[in-house]
């Protein structure tokens, strides 16, 4: 019946330049325990996006509400408003897909009861420790529909499946608080939950939280430090991403707009931004403008290759469409966004990195990112820290701040290695429209880097 | 649809309650100050709570019969398998007037937000680059109905504006970032460009600071983020239950000079209403009263937990990425309202004079504290020195380190002006200028 409806509408939008429509629904559940609450919780969803481009300019509508009369009512007033002026947007052949990413255990399967029973068993685990006064165990699963069709006779589905595992730890010693967490979120199903050593992980954030509660603070200032690939992953993202996205220099709001082609970077720093990187929870077949997803190499050896584009972009600068056109849901603007955005390994391992720092900071986890795509500059806060002297890992310290223009940040690299990760999350661009992303990277070795 | 989920709800489940919101959005995008993009669109949909033994809870938007039994019957699943709480939803109560409705948008959101845009579009200096803008209404309507026969009824209006404005000087490229939100659009004036244009160009001259303790002014919206994070973080029901609140009752916590109120009733604050996301009045509950940390706020579910009644404060806002559209897809959270600091005695002016070497800063790249720990250590976008009683010399870039639980004993003067303000990290708030002592930079 959906499709039926989506063909009609795209007769009415062959009156225009160019127009597509978008029907996305799905279903999620979730699980999970604090110390003073259980929960399970569902929600299903859909919704409707109308898209159309005339003289330059976007004109969409949104409906939750699948009344058909309304709907076709409502693009008709809309296409005799805008009319069929041309439009610089790439247009293509027409193709066709019908796609379902595969789970090996499909979450639905498994009981609610045992669900929660496991979620209880973690959080038992977690709290046996004195001095933990509080956990959060979840596990979260979510399938999503697209289908789409355009003016170009281009008709697409997919199936998507998100899977997300966190345990927290929060210990406490007088009125001092302090934490640790673990997080997995993927494309697949409960055949990911299997994958976790959960006791070692278990062990790993209890400890973390309770020998933070001693940790000390770090003086600011510059210093040599190695950063995991949770932290390189962030850079690659909030720091050096955002100003690759080619709306932001169709604004003159990029600091990277007129370095393409050169070497901006370390030889050692590759970068790609990658929404075929199938599993990973940036993942897709197809964008919501209905391009085929494809790998993009933005940085290769230090050389700035490429921005990522959506339809009109890439005619504005001379490219091609690669796959980053998203929306929030039915209700936001399709634009620009990123999906699995990484720094490329190297040759290194970690021990070796360590080995041959003479003194300095290695630098674990994060918490926070914030992007400058005008500026360039850097501002994140990591989860805590352990110091290097004489290429061994010594004393334990508390987050920093990393500081400073990115660019002179990622020319200071002088070693990467080969052990990689990739995490997922979740991206904002400004503080709203919410996708899903990953990110990650090696472990990376940057020289006198600004931290505090 | 509403009577046939009203219907099975009550077929299936003894105890219940049911959100329900429907919202008009409209928005306008701008790239290089022209209208690039329009959007109409509807959100409405339906949260179920149910309590049997446990308290479970389904949201959808899809309106088919299928659906809605579904939504039910998935309620009352998850109520049946977590485990038992004591718990009862609240009765009718007695509901304040509050105003929270811009008739501008109320009905007729579209042309609001058009004739908002090309007011902007007029409104920008030749000399300043609009990069993007983007302009967007908000028109709701939420219903809450329970078993306790409580039947309340609200509207709603929220409009936001963020904008990147672009200067170039002294062949410097420098921008502003503002991303503002109120409940009317004459909240968010003309006026309020100059300002920020005057940021951003003072960003081109703008140099890194020194590293040095210093006296900080932190403006209305850092003043937010940074005190209304953390200490929002620890005045709830919830973090008392858990062990992870850091303030007893009693406690003296910070100066003397700061008092803090969860006002759920101010005047188109962006959090104020009737009553809460659970139906309960909402209220001004004071939290921290001359550096004392007075009690806590409740939503039902901890309030029960905690012996005592919820103070409306069972609200549906997110963290970080606000929602206005689709609150009826979470549970009400345990959570301050409005995050209102009393002003102080002092203008802003003659706060400024008093302090002989300092920093003010208006932006933080984002002020995003550990709320665990108050820990926080953030870049400073726009920013002065404040010299021999004076705003001089630009800063940007830096970082401002500190603990928010450390920096609330060292406050050193609040300004005479409260103000409705948005932030990045936390959503609603009126807050003043507020400067601290002794805090640590991190520059040259």
């Amino acid at each position: 019946m959906i499709r039926d409806l989506m063909e009609k509408i795209v007769d009415i939008l062959g009156d225009t330049y160019y127009g597509d429509v978008r029907y996305d629904s799905g279903e999620s559940t979730g699980v999970g325990k604090s110390k003073s609450e259980e929960s399970i919780s569902t929600g299903s969803a859909n919704g409707l996006c109308i898209r159309v481009i005339s003289d330059n300019k976007w004109y969409y509508l949104g409906f939750d509400t699948i009344d058909k009369k309304r709907i076709l009512d409502e693009t008709e007033k809309l296409v005799r408003r805008v009319g069929k002026k041309k439009s610089k947007i790439w247009l293509q052949d027409p193709w066709e897909i019908e796609k379902v990413l595969p789970v090996k255990e499909d979450p639905d399967d498994i009981p609610l009861e045992k669900r929660m029973e496991t979620v209880r068993e973690m959080h038992k685990r977690i709290m046996e420790n004195k001095k933990i006064i509080n956990s959060n165990v979840g596990i979260g699963n979510s399938r999503t529909e697209t289908i789409f069709m355009n003016t170009e006779g281009t008709k697409l589905s997919q199936v998507l499946p998100y899977f997300k595992f966190i345990m927290t730890a929060t210990s406490k010693e007088g009125k001092n608080l302090e934490n640790d967490y673990f997080v997995l979120a993927k494309q697949g199903g409960y055949e990911l939950l299997g994958e976790v050593d959960i006791d070692k992980k278990i062990d790993e954030i209890v400890g973390n939280a309770v020998a933070m509660l001693d940790a000390k603070q770090i003086k600011g200032g510059r210093y040599d430090i190695i950063i995991d690939p949770e932290i390189s992953g962030v850079v690659a993202h909030e720091s050096f991403g955002h100003g690759l996205e080619a709306d932001q220099a169709m604004r003159d709001r990029s600091y990277l707009a007129p370095l393409k082609g050169k070497g901006i970077i370390s030889e050692l720093v590759s970068i790609h931004d990658n929404p075929s990187m199938k599993g990973e929870r940036g993942f897709v077949f197809f964008d919501d403008e209905g391009i085929k997803s494809r790998d993009n190499i933005l940085v290769d050896k230090g050389v700035l290759k490429q921005f990522m584009h959506d339809r009109q972009s890439c005619v504005l600068m001379d490219s091609e469409p690669t796959g980053n056109a998203r929306a929030q849901d039915f209700a936001r603007k399709v634009f620009v966004r990123m999906t699995n955005t990484y720094i490329s390994p190297g040759d290194w391992k970690l021990q070796e990195l360590i080995e041959e720092t003479k003194s300095g900071y290695y630098l674990i986890k994060n918490l926070t990112g914030m992007e400058d795509p005008l500026g360039g500059n850097m501002q994140m806060i990591t989860g805590r820290a352990m110091e290097i002297k004489d290429g061994e890992l010594t004393g334990l310290f508390k987050g920093v701040g990393i500081a400073g223009k990115v660019l002179e940040f990622l020319s200071d690299v002088d070693a990467v290695t080969r052990d990689f990760q990739v995490r997922g999350s979740g991206c904002g661009k400004g503080r709203e429209d919410y996708v899903s992303v990953s990110s990650g990277g090696p472990y990376m070795r940057v020289r006198n880097a600004v931290i505090g | 649809m509403k009577e046939e989920l009203i219907n099975y709800t009550k077929k299936l489940a003894k105890d219940y309650d049911i959100y329900l919101q429907s919202t008009e959005i409209n928005e306008i995008q701008l790239q290089k100050n022209k209208i690039n993009f329009t959007n109409k669109a509807f959100d409405s949909g339906y949260g179920v709570r149910i309590l049997k033994g446990g308290l479970g809870f389904s949201a959808s938007n899809v309106k088919s019969e299928e659906n809605i039994h579904k939504t039910v019957i998935d309620s009352l699943k998850s109520a049946e398998i977590t485990e038992k709480v004591k718990f009862r939803f609240p009765e009718k109560g007695r509901y304040p007037e509050v105003k929270t409705i811009d008739k501008k948008i109320r009905n007729k959101g579209g042309e609001a937000v058009k004739e908002y845009s090309e007011k902007l579009i007029n409104g920008i200096p030749e000399d300043v680059l609009l990069s993007f803008g983007k302009i967007r209404s908000y028109d709701s309507v939420t219903n809450i109905i329970n078993s306790e026969g409580l039947e309340v009824k609200r509207e709603d209006t929220n409009f936001m504006v963020e904008l990147s404005l672009i200067v170039k000087k002294n062949n410097k490229r420098m921008e502003f970032w503002p991303h503002e939100y109120r409940r009317r659009m004459q909240d968010i004036p003309m006026s309020h460009i100059d300002k920020w244009v005057k940021l951003a160009y003072d960003q081109t001259i703008a140099k890194e600071p020194k590293t040095e303790k210093t006296r900080v002014v932190f403006s209305p919206s850092v003043v937010l983020d940074g005190l209304g994070s953390v200490i929002g973080g620890h005045v709830t029901g919830s973090a008392k239950v858990n062990e992870v609140n850091k303030f007893s009752v009693g406690d003296k916590v910070a100066s003397p000079k700061l008092t803090i109120i969860s006002d759920g009733l101010y005047a188109y604050g962006l959090m104020s209403g009737e009553f809460d996301d659970e139906g309960v009045p909402q209220r001004k509950v004071p939290l921290i009263v001359d550096g004392v940390f007075k009690g806590f706020v409740y939503d039902q579910f901890y309030a029960m937990k905690d012996n005592t009644e919820s103070t409306g404060n069972g609200l549906k806002q997110s963290g970080v990425f606000f929602s206005f559209e689709g609150k009826y897809g979470a549970q009400p959270g345990n959570q301050v309202s409005n995050f209102y600091v009393k002003s102080g005695k002092v203008s802003y002016d003659d706060m400024i004079k008093d302090i002989q070497s300092g920093v003010l800063v208006e932006q933080f790249s984002w002020l995003n504290p550990d709320v665990t720990t108050g820990k926080f250590s953030s870049e400073i976008r726009a920013g002065y020195y404040i010299r021999e009683g004076e705003i001089k010399e630009p800063i940007k870039g830096g970082l401002v380190i500190g603990n928010i639980f450390d920096m609330i004993k060292r406050i050193d003067c609040i300004s005479d002006k409260s103000m409705i303000c948005s932030g990045g990290t936390v959503f609603a708030g009126i807050c003043p200028y507020i400067s601290f002592e002794d805090v640590q930079i991190a520059g040259k």
